[in-house]
């Protein structure tokens, strides 16, 4: 992009809500969460919907593959949400929180299947 | 039979695409002079692009079915629309 | 951190480009050498340019053979030979690691090693392994460029303005940085769907690696099932008790009546065992999907099961087709190779628009290393691969371990464009380095054709004329190479005399701007 619309876009944005460039640890931060609290998620969230398929009659390899294969463009959708989004704190509670939470009840409606 | 099919589909999409081009108001400019692109002039040169992409893939199809026939017209349809891009450059360069 | 979607997106554009764009060219780079790695093998490995039979030889009669050489091992593969590939291809483990040997299926004879990797085994596995095995590093390090790959389309399109106003523009007169811009826009936008679908369908076939939480969570420490009960494996347990297995030929003929193809695979598992199984797997030339339809027979050629077809391992077995191309169909093949290139220059098109925009301050050591990388990343590796080539038709046959000389040869050759590239730019002459780099490909590209002819008598008059596609395509792709490199090579000269005059300005106007600021 050019750097004139970065200003134009500037502009718009009260001085109160204007960002100066991001610090560094700000970016590591998301980042990390990104990236590794995002894939928590997909892996929370393909090993629940496996496991959702197989328990409403879908064969289980037919299961596996059909998640595995969302869980690629939800890695995608993830990484792009993480840095679009304005709230660093709301990005690290959601793919943290959510991997922690989708894993776990993996391994819950894996006690019930 | 299936190479003329594929030089048709090439030709079709190649020939889309120039259509389309000329409908963007920057290349009717650079291409015809300084004139002013017509609004139904515009879209007949759209439809005609298209028109002439459907026809590409049809030609795709007839040749390979349709799962090849799609993949080939996608990898096509690159080809021709960088060649057209290519084109539009060479002609301005000339003038 | 960022206030508009746009400036996010711009930020996650140029920083996942910049830090893993490198191994994506490599990627795509080795990618499209694949499409043609049979093609290359052929040319490598003069021994195997065999002419394309068309009868189907008799498996029973070159069972002797194969069971002598098979000694104790207790699985064994046999790819059968096709039109680009005439040889039968052994695979097995033996207490001494895996073998591998090519069969002549005219005379049954054990062709002599090639003392070769080829493109099969060098350029195919560097396309997603970076021949970094240890610990799976190399793989992973592929699927996040893939991923960066996918994100970094994503992010280019929603950060593009008059994405379809400026569908066609190209302005390769103007400025470096005008017309990188609009190439790289251009490439993107148009090649969209390929560039989308390869690095995503690469995922997938790599999915029990990248993401196995499905197999996870439904087969819990029970991968091989899975895999077993996705393409329905017929699996027999090991009896312990002795077998010979019998007519192999019965078995291919049985199952191609009922697919009505070829067989291009056979695997056997418990080879000594009374419960052997034997699969058969059928070509997919005249499909883009990649299934085999696995049939399984037992030793004595009763069938014991035909793999089964599901609506999402069809799906899955098109996305790995899609990318992996086993298909026979040509005008694709040099699509989709000149499709790869096409995401080599897209790459390099972004890293110089990079590089331009920070070029009118004084170079910053950061700007000089990327700039070093990218030299080598992508003319570098295309003269290590052509001097891989050279290699290939400059060691003796007889050379102990030869095909790790010619894998020296490579990373010798590349490090030298890295030692060349860095030390070129940091004395700020980067243009110099392009120019020198595009040269020497020249040179190699060049060479390697002319010693194919010296090494093996097969110029390409005569490949032509005696129909060696394989062979004439290869020269023809390596001097095609030559030619371009020597062109870029000129155009960087001349380039370089314009810019050289006109710097002292530039470099002013530059200070000028950094006294201001």
């Amino acid at each position: 992009m050019r750097p004139e619309m970065i200003a134009a876009d500037k502009n718009k944005i009260p001085r109160s809500r204007r960002t100066a460039t991001p610090r560094k640890w700000a970016i590591a931060m998301r980042a990390i969460a990104a990236v590794f609290g995002g894939y928590g998620f997909v892996w929370g969230a393909v090993a629940c919907l496996t496991l959702l398929l197989i328990a409403i009659g879908v064969p289980r390899s037919e299961s596996v593959i059909i998640a595995t294969l969302l869980g690629f463009p939800l890695y995608l959708f993830i990484l792009l949400w993480a840095f679009a989004s304005r709230s660093l704190v709301r990005v690290s509670f959601a793919l943290i929180g959510g991997a922690a939470g989708l894993i776990g009840l993996s391994r819950v409606l894996r006690g019930l299947i | 039979m299936p190479e003329i099919l594929l030089v048709a589909s090439f030709a079709a999409s190649l020939f889309g695409f120039l259509l389309l081009a000329l409908s963007l108001p920057r290349h009717w400019r650079e291409t015809m002079g300084e004139r002013h692109l017509p609004s139904d002039l515009r879209t007949g040169l759209r439809i005609g692009g298209f028109s002439f992409l459907l026809a590409s893939l049809v030609f795709a199809f007839f040749r390979d079915g349709p799962a090849f026939g799609v993949l080939l017209w996608t990898l096509l349809s690159a080809v021709s629309a960088l060649t057209v891009a290519f084109m539009l450059a060479m002609r301005i360069k000339r003038r | 951190m960022f206030t508009t979607l746009r400036q996010s997106m711009t930020w996650l554009h140029t920083w996942s480009g910049v830090t893993l764009g490198v191994i994506l060219i490599v990627i795509f780079f080795m990618g499209a050498l694949s499409v043609f790695d049979r093609e290359i093998d052929r040319w490598m490995a003069p021994t195997t340019r065999l002419p394309a039979r068309h009868a189907s030889i008799s498996l029973d009669a070159l069972r002797p053979r194969i069971d002598a050489l098979l000694a104790d091992a207790d699985q064994w593969r046999l790819v059968l030979p096709d039109a680009r590939a005439p040889f039968l291809q052994l695979g097995f483990r033996s207490k001494s690691g895996p073998r591998n040997f090519a069969i002549n299926p005219a005379s049954g004879d054990i062709l002599p090693d090639s003392g070769t990797l080829g493109a099969t085994r060098f350029f195919y596995p560097f396309h997603y392994t970076l021949l970094i095995r240890a610990f799976n590093i190399g793989p992973w390090i592929v699927g996040a460029a893939a991923m960066a790959m996918l994100v970094l389309l994503t992010s280019g399109v929603l950060i593009r303005t008059g994405l379809f106003a400026n569908f066609f523009t190209y302005r390769p007169k103007g400025p470096l940085l005008r017309a990188s811009q609009d190439l790289h826009a251009v490439m993107g936008v148009i090649g969209l769907p390929f560039f989308f679908v390869i690095p995503l369908s690469g995922l997938v076939i790599f999915s029990a690696v990248y993401l196995p939480a499905g197999i996870d969570a439904a087969y819990p420490g029970k991968a091989n099932v899975f895999f077993d009960e996705a393409v329905g494996a017929a699996r027999l347990p090991k009896s312990g008790g002795p077998g010979v297995i019998g007519s192999l030929d019965a078995m291919r003929s049985s199952a191609e009546r009922r697919w009505g193809a070829e067989a291009e695979l056979l695997l056997v598992t418990n080879a000594r065992d009374a419960n052997a199984v034997i699969e058969f797997r059928r070509n997919t030339k005249d499909r883009v999907s990649h299934d085999g339809e696995p049939i399984f027979f037992d030793r004595a050629g009763q069938m014991l099961g035909q793999g089964a077809n599901r609506p999402a391992r069809s799906t899955l077995d098109f996305i790995w087709g899609v990318h992996l191309l086993r298909f026979e169909h040509w005008p694709l093949r040099w699509l989709y190779f000149v499709a790869g290139l096409g995401g080599c220059a897209l790459i390099v098109t972004g890293f110089v628009i990079w590089l331009e925009k920070r070029k009118t301050k004084p170079h910053p050591t950061g700007v000089r290393f990327v700039e070093a990388l990218l030299i080598a990343a992508s003319v570098g590796l295309v003269f290590a691969t052509g001097g891989f080539f050279v290699a290939n038709r400059l060691l003796p046959q007889d050379t102990p371990s030869r095909a790790q000389w010619e894998t020296v040869a490579f990373f010798a050759l590349w490090a030298a464009s890295v030692v060349h590239a860095g030390q070129r730019v940091a004395a700020g002459q980067a243009q110099g380095a392009w120019r020198e780099q595009a040269w020497a490909v020249c040179i190699m590209a060049g060479a390697a054709p002319v010693l194919n002819w010296i090494t093996t008598g097969d110029h390409l008059a005569k490949s032509l004329a005696q129909g060696q596609w394989a062979v004439a395509g290869v020269d023809i792709g390596l001097l095609a190479a030559s030619f371009v490199a020597a062109m870029a090579a000129r155009r960087l000269g001349r380039a370089g005399e314009t810019a050289s005059r006109v710097e002292p300005q530039n470099r002013r106007s530059a200070q000028v701007e950094t006294d201001h600021a």
